[in-house]
């Protein structure tokens, strides 16, 4: 390795491992030692080898599961969905004031953490506070029967029903004693009852107690167990504060057991209010944002505009979350089903006539085009050039986003540019240097055959059966993985084994659990093993592994230590 | 909005003073200015992202008389500005960043390598960079010495990215991403006071304050209950409390002249991206004016720039190239970028060329907005420094300076005479590090620094670039 060539990607991987200070390495979990040895024979070069992290059953931590954050996990405030759908919930305000936050940090698998804040952050906690005060003012004088010009005891009563939905929890007589003293102080400044209660919201919307996801810390007070568990509980599945029955579960200590928590979380699982969590995993999951920001070659693709990118980027979730509540909920239906979710802008890039209006439209498709979630236009468009398809981004998802396996970047000394488009070439003839040139091949051989079975889907998604007067070739290979590898053609037939393989089963269990506990797995984390065996043992239905990680020790923590 | 900002005059001063209050300072009291010289010091960073063409970019003569495609927009201006050549990433080309040089931002202002979370592995961590970005370690240095209203401004313009080494490119003490601010109105409102009713604020400030000293103390609360790892981010939280309650203090009001009263467009459709560039710039130049502020940065989009299309371009004189109708409209500047970053296409690669030249054009706005506001024989732009830097050299391979080309950096204005412009200036053939470069803005600004960013790499500012 050390007698490679300076241009080869093998003095890349040299290069970073003689690196100052973190270096590219495999890693070594229970499987991704296997797994290169696996690899090995197939590639000419060390270099992607490498750098594979394994297909998904080994932790990406390095350390065990006892020091898993289970017991520390990030502190973390509200994210802006989290904001608004709990100023929503607190206040019955229609408004969302987080629209102009600072967006949170997320990474790859959805896990958001939030930067410390800034004062331009805390003045927008302010102005919101202080826009929702005033709109929701009257509402709640209202609903409380105080009138308009309440007295004190009334004006009082509203913020300190408030309080505990707030805070998730029953505040403390400390906490009481102190806002307690900001109303007086208030009322002896010259304010009105009215309007020192505004001011009192305002105090509660800006509050740590509001604005932090304490749920995630230790408890150490049993009797608050059951509200953090409620609170996890609702912000995992709904990305909102508890209702009310889940407030009156926690109080009741129903959710001390196990099966409580199961009994609350199915119901939750199987609420509407669980659509938008589904939707927002696979959003995450499969890029929407891309499709969102995806450009398209306006003399190839005039129509293709904000209203199909739309469209086309809510189909996503409106899939998942079909599949998951409404069919089976099983991981093979979500990649194989021959369904679309289509409205009057869409429908024309499914070759689909007779759509009206905006809502989404659920039709069924041949099983020959379309499947699933690797079939959905708005995916198959994200992940293409503006003016050709691209085997490349759609096989570097494969690879990293259902195997999970991370590929590196092209090596820093390599000049990169892709072909510029020849109508007279099929587009794997464009690519066909990335097999020759050894430089290329060690790293495109696991991404280009994975991405030419998607060959039968143009730059914006529609399906082809011909390339100019070419017929497209569908035809390509899995590689690197444990039990699915071999010639395969088509995204029909590569979705189904895609489906049936370790790999991607480990893959998405991996991803749930990440997007759900918030946190990375421990190596060989007993929680993820437990959900997934839960998994396992229900034919891979995605309810039962969410089920499961919710009543793991990786989400519950210190919750439910000793009470099973 | 006012298209003309004329120079600032007492006069012109004293009428826009109605608009002149907000939730942030303000109250009447006139800016003490002295002569020539007396005029303080500032520096504005503006980004930009995905590399150039070198033939295209570069200047072809060293006293900037022969200016290429892309750069001669700035001819006007060239006796003001220095092209600083030569630098290169070096602490990123020994990071392991992901994604190249499409994580390079998260090293660009900080000189550091970057903490694992952001660069791409899947960790959660909500800490970006190894250290502050050096326009945030100037403006606490400043701070330090001189009670100003607010330490420093950041805003963006189309800002989607939200990975901290790509979408962020300032990084507060601790490594934080610190999000840029993207909507002119709430700037506007913020700073200047523009759509609110002067009558209620003072109450709202007083009462401001009150609910602040409480969110204070259960702050203090809430975070006795943490470990180590957590309270970091609740003393921040409370840390940005006072700070904002120090920014409540009357004595720190400053008298501003607000850019504009309204803002007559969507900042977030792509159509109006330049408008929206335009104010966010004449947001800073009034700042400044006022000493507001001393340090500010202005992110146009982001790594990659998979949201930015051009469609504005479309209708724009090329300087002697045509283009066919959709060509800005139907790509985003990553895939011009990558098509055209070559260079040697015929197609593709003068696309990219007009695209570089539009934030050439974009530049020199900025350096004319800046001398529109005179102080004593000079112009605020002579007071300040304006550094340009990409993220990459050359986008289509992500490269950062060491391979091919060097980081495309530009100052305008000498900082009052501090550096030597109208010039070229290259290290020889070999690369620098950029942690050189950001030393010398450092000097620049009188925060006197033995070398900024890892120690680890050649020390010391970059040599021939002061008077």
């Amino acid at each position: 390795m050390k007698d490679a060539p300076a241009h080869t990607p093998a003095s890349l991987a040299l290069q970073h491992v003689e690196g100052r200070r973190r270096t590219w390495h495999a890693r070594d979990g229970a499987w991704g030692g296997r797994l290169i040895a696996a690899l090995l024979p197939l590639l000419s070069g060390p270099a992607c080898t490498a750098q594979l992290e394994g297909d998904g059953s080994a932790g990406a931590g390095t350390n065990g599961p006892e020091s898993r954050a289970t017991e520390n996990p990030q502190l973390r405030r509200l994210t802006r969905s989290e904001y608004d759908n709990s100023v929503r919930d607190l206040l019955g305000t229609v408004q969302r004031p987080a629209l102009n936050f600072a967006p949170e940090l997320e990474d790859s698998s959805g896990i958001p953490s939030t930067p410390a804040p800034t004062s331009v952050d805390v003045q927008r906690y302010g102005t919101a506070a202080l826009e929702l005060s005033e709109e929701r003012l009257a509402a709640l004088l209202e609903q409380a029967n105080c009138g308009e010009d309440p007295e004190d005891a009334c004006a009082q009563s509203v913020w300190q029903a408030l309080a505990p939905r707030a805070f998730r929890r029953p505040p403390t007589s400390e906490e009481l004693e102190r806002y307690g003293a900001l109303y007086s102080a208030f009322r002896a400044s010259d304010h009105t009852a009215r309007e020192a209660l505004a001011l009192l919201i305002q105090a509660l919307l800006q509050s740590p107690q509001f604005l932090y996801r304490a749920d995630r810390l230790p408890i150490e007070d049993a009797a608050l167990r059951g509200y953090a568990v409620a609170s996890r509980l609702s912000y995992a599945l709904w990305q909102t504060m508890p209702d009310a029955e889940l407030f009156d579960a926690a109080a009741s200590g129903a959710l001390d057991t196990l099966p409580g928590i199961e009994e609350q979380a199915r119901r939750l699982l199987g609420d509407a209010r669980a659509r938008r969590m589904i939707a927002r995993f696979h959003e995450v999951w499969f890029e929407r944002d891309k499709v969102d920001g995806a450009a398209k070659s306006p003399l190839l693709f005039p129509e293709f505009d904000d209203e199909v990118r739309t469209a086309l980027g809510d189909e996503l979730g409106e899939l998942a979350a079909h599949v998951i509540l409404e069919l089976d909920g099983r991981l093979e239906t979500l990649l194989t089903v021959p369904v679309a979710f289509v409205n009057v802008a869409s429908a024309p890039w499914y070759g689909i006539s007779g759509i009206g209006g905006r809502d989404l439209q659920r039709v069924e498709m041949p099983a020959t085009e379309r499947s699933g979630l690797l079939t959905t236009a708005g995916f198959l468009a994200a992940h293409a050039n503006p003016n050709q398809s691209s085997p490349i981004k759609r096989g570097a998802f494969v690879r990293e986003r259902l195997l999970c396996q991370q590929l590196p970047p092209p090596p820093p000394e390599l000049f990169v540019a892709p072909p510029t488009p020849d109508p007279a070439l099929p587009t794997r003839e464009r690519f066909r240097r990335h097999a020759e040139d050894p430089g290329c091949s060690s790293c495109h051989q696991l991404i280009d055959p994975l991405g030419f079975t998607f060959e039968a889907y143009d730059a914006a998604g529609r399906y082809r059966t011909h390339e100019g007067s070419t017929p497209v070739d569908t035809s390509g290979q899995i590689t690197g993985t444990l039990d699915a590898n071999g010639p395969v053609s088509g995204v029909p037939e590569l979705a189904a084994r895609l489906a049936a393989s370790y790999a991607v089963r480990r893959c998405v269990a991996q991803r749930w659990f990440r997007f759900t506990t918030g946190q990375l797995e421990g190596r060989d984390d007993p929680s993820l093993e437990q959900s997934y065996a839960r998994f396992q043992e229900s034919d891979f239905d995605i309810r039962e592994l969410i089920l499961g990680i919710v009543t793991s020790d990786a989400f519950l923590g210190s919750a439910l230590r000793g009470k099973r | 909005m006012s298209t003309k900002r004329p120079a600032w005059s007492r006069r012109r001063f004293l009428q826009g003073c109605g608009a002149a209050t907000a939730l942030l300072p303000l109250l009447s009291s006139e800016p003490v200015r002295g002569a020539t010289g007396g005029f303080p010091k500032r520096i504005l960073f503006v980004y930009w992202a995905n590399g150039v063409l070198d033939d295209s970019w570069w200047p072809k003569a060293p006293d900037l008389s022969e200016l290429p495609y892309c750069t001669e927009v700035l001819a006007p201006w060239r006796d003001k500005l220095l092209f600083v050549d030569s630098l290169s990433f070096e602490t990123a080309y020994d990071d392991s960043l992901v994604h190249g040089g499409h994580d390079a931002n998260v090293h660009m202002l900080t000189g550091k390598f970057a903490l694992p979370g952001a660069v791409g592995f899947d960790r959660p961590e909500a800490r970006g960079a190894g250290g502050p970005s050096v326009d945030q370690f100037i403006a606490q240095s400043i701070l330090a010495k001189e009670a100003l209203p607010l330490p420093s401004l950041t805003l963006g313009v189309r800002v989607r990215n939200n990975r901290p080494a790509q979408g962020r490119w300032i990084y507060g003490p601790d490594g934080s991403p610190i999000a840029p601010q993207q909507d002119p109105a709430e700037v506007l409102r913020d700073l200047f006071g523009v759509g609110i009713d002067p009558a209620v604020l003072a109450r709202i400030r007083a009462d401001r304050r009150s609910v602040l000293d409480l969110v204070g103390k259960d702050l203090e609360q809430f975070s006795s209950r943490l470990g180590q790892h957590d309270r970091g981010q609740v003393e921040a939280h409370l840390a940005a409390i006072r700070e904002l309650e120090r920014q409540l203090d009357p004595e720190l009001a400053r008298q501003c002249t607000a850019p504009a009263t309204e803002v007559p467009f969507d900042p977030q459709d792509p159509a109006f991206f330049p408008q929206t560039t335009e104010l966010q710039m004449r947001i800073i130049a009034s700042a400044f004016a006022c000493d507001l502020t001393r340090v500010a940065t202005l992110q146009l989009s982001d790594s990659g720039g998979d949201s930015l299309t051009f469609p504005w371009l479309e209708e724009a004189d090329h300087g002697g190239l045509s283009f066919p109708a959709g060509t800005f409209s139907g790509q985003q500047h990553h895939g011009i970028a990558h098509a055209g970053g070559g260079g040697e296409d015929p197609v593709t690669g003068p696309v990219k060329r007009r695209v570089d030249r539009w934030f050439g054009e974009a530049f020199a706005s900025l350096c004319s907005i800046l001398s529109e506001y005179v102080e004593g024989d000079e112009t605020l732009l002579d007071h300040t420094a304006v550094v340009w830097m990409n993220n990459m050299s050359n986008g289509a391979g992500h490269h950062m300076g060491r391979y091919r080309g060097s980081v495309p950096t530009v100052i305008a204005g000498s900082c009052c005479g501090h550096f030597r412009t109208g010039r070229h200036v290259t290290q020889g053939t070999s690369k620098v590090s950029h942690t050189r470069f950001l030393t010398s803005l450092c000097h620049a600004l009188d925060v006197e620094v033995a070398t900024f960013g890892d120690p680890g790499y050649t020390t010391g500012p970059l040599p021939d670039l002061t008077a």
